[in-house]
């Protein structure tokens, strides 16, 4: 081979090189785990949160009909023995319970990514305005716990809905601070929650 | 477009006085007959509005169930309103329950400051605000069956409400509520909800994320009027691609001086005392009054819908 063509082919590799560094996440960088959202790996990790959310849906439901049901118009007194019973029922069940359970590690980051595209989206500062409206950061988390009475329920606008999984009636997504939880909307209880993914 | 002639003089002569504001846009009109910035009559010191015998009369309340005296004032001022304007119901926009909702709490924030109302059978329309547990939907006086969206419909008049659920707008819910909406023959559709698409708040505002989803679907469908509360305060909105929204957020909270000066929003607005709203439709034609614990007659005017 010629020395020129031999100069011009490692040019062009030195380039090459370059520019893969300077356009790729160094390997510690946040972005460096994130890869596009929506890819076939976050697919099979969000089926694989909703399996858990399946889960836990069958045993909420399970739990739920040792209960006396609720009729859609009742007192006061029965809807709150009722959510009450209920989450003594959950709590029971699940004592082994811990963060992670459902928002499983990869189910976690795909959704994390999720979140990320909306956040960066030119209404991303619109939506964490709205979440973040009467939702007070200092609250204490535990798995099984009521979502305290005293702690607004954060608003979650439907563009946010519309990219998260479905999530089965007993369950919704709702922010307390920046933490994105799993709320059993029967029994006030916090099912699981993620740390940290609102945007600073 | 249309303004009755009776308010044409009210308004010709507020506005040499100076102080009417008064907003029109294509399909929709409000006016305020008001006319100043300080309130006029106490309500129950005469009998508002037409208050014809065959038309809808209705009650609007929002962010109301603290328990507090203030709530208290409010709720006997709206009995007292009730004695010569006879609404049938109230729809809530939310916020109904403030903190815990153990069985008490339903008995000291809901059932005793409105129990004359109550016994008067005057009935409860709910929606859900962001204190509000979804438990609320089973509460037998809050009329929702179990669901945190429905539509209702009244005996009287062509009307169709449409109660939605702003603090967790899924798929499902906005599905349905332009389903609901595309099959609606009545002549008035009227939607309420807790979050403001449009408000001068300065604490909360306009929620745009709330306004984005809904609006579009409000201007297709022709809904003449919005209902909202989360800010504690009363405001008529000047018409937005002609709806009428109003902020009904001071029910038994009241955040004094919120109401931003400078906005451009504002048709009416009313920060420095506790207030509900009455209305009452007669065929094409809504009329309203927003009235002030101490019974004063904060804005008025009337609607007409869109066609």
């Amino acid at each position: 081979m010629p020395p020129i063509f031999v100069t011009l082919a490692a040019l062009v590799l030195a380039a090459a090189c370059h520019t893969g560094r300077a356009r790729g996440p160094s390997a510690d960088s946040p972005a460096a785990a994130r890869p596009e959202a929506n890819s076939a790996a976050d697919t099979e990790a969000l089926a694989g949160f909703v399996t858990q959310l399946k889960g836990y849906a069958e045993l909420h439901n399970k739990l739920e009909k040792m209960l006396p049901p609720v009729p859609n118009e009742t007192t006061p007194e029965v809807m709150d023995k009722h959510q009450r019973a209920l989450a003594q029922l959950l709590e029971q069940n699940r004592k082994q319970a811990k963060r992670g359970d459902l928002f499983t590690p990869a189910g976690e980051r795909a959704i994390r990514r999720i979140l990320d595209e909306v956040f960066s989206g030119p209404d991303g500062a619109q939506f964490k305005s709205t979440i973040m409206d009467e939702n007070p950061s200092t609250v204490k988390l535990a798995i099984n716990g009521r979502h305290s009475d005293d702690v607004p329920l954060s608003t979650m606008p439907a563009q946010l809905l519309a990219r998260l999984p479905r999530l089965p009636e007993e369950l919704e997504y709702r922010f307390i601070g920046p933490r994105l939880i799993l709320l059993d909307a029967h029994s006030h209880t916090v099912a699981d929650y993620i740390e940290n993914i609102l945007p600073q | 477009m249309h303004i009755r002639g009776r308010l044409k003089v009210l308004l010709l002569a507020a506005a040499l006085a100076g102080g009417c504001i008064a907003q029109s846009t294509r399909g929709s009109v409000a006016v305020d007959a008001s006319a100043g910035q300080k309130p006029t009559t106490p309500a129950a010191a005469e009998t508002p509005m037409p208050n014809r015998p065959d038309s809808l009369k209705f009650a609007v309340l929002g962010d109301f169930g603290t328990g507090s005296r203030g709530q208290l004032q409010m709720a006997a001022e709206m009995a007292r309103v009730h004695e010569r304007f006879p609404f049938e119901f109230v729809i809530t926009v939310g916020d109904n329950l403030y903190g815990s909702e153990r069985a008490q709490d339903f008995t000291q924030k809901f059932e005793i400051p409105y129990k004359p109302l109550l016994d008067r059978g005057v009935k409860f329309y709910a929606t859900l605000g962001n204190h509000d547990s979804r438990d609320q939907t089973h509460y037998k006086l809050f009329n929702m069956e179990g669901k945190p969206y429905y539509t209702m419909k009244p005996s009287k008049q062509n009307v169709k409400f449409v109660a939605l659920e702003t603090t967790y707008l899924v798929p499902e819910q906005l599905k349905w509520a332009e389903q609901e909406l595309e099959g609606s023959r009545e002549d008035w559709k009227i939607a309420y909800f807790h979050h403001p698409p449009y408000s001068s708040g300065n604490r909360h505002g306009s929620d745009a994320t709330i306004r984005s989803p809904l609006e579009p679907m409000f201007v297709k469908h022709n809904v003449s009027v919005v209902f909202t509360g989360h800010d504690h305060f009363y405001e008529r909105v000047r018409p937005q691609q002609g709806i009428v929204y109003f902020v009904v957020g001071a029910g038994g909270q009241l955040r004094s001086g919120n109401i931003m000066r400078a906005s451009a929003l504002t048709a009416k607005g009313f920060d420095t005392d506790y207030s509900f709203l009455i209305a009452e439709i007669s065929g094409d034609e809504m009329f309203f009054n927003a009235i002030a614990r101490s019974g004063a007659v904060v804005d008025s005017g009337v609607i007409t819908r869109r066609k």
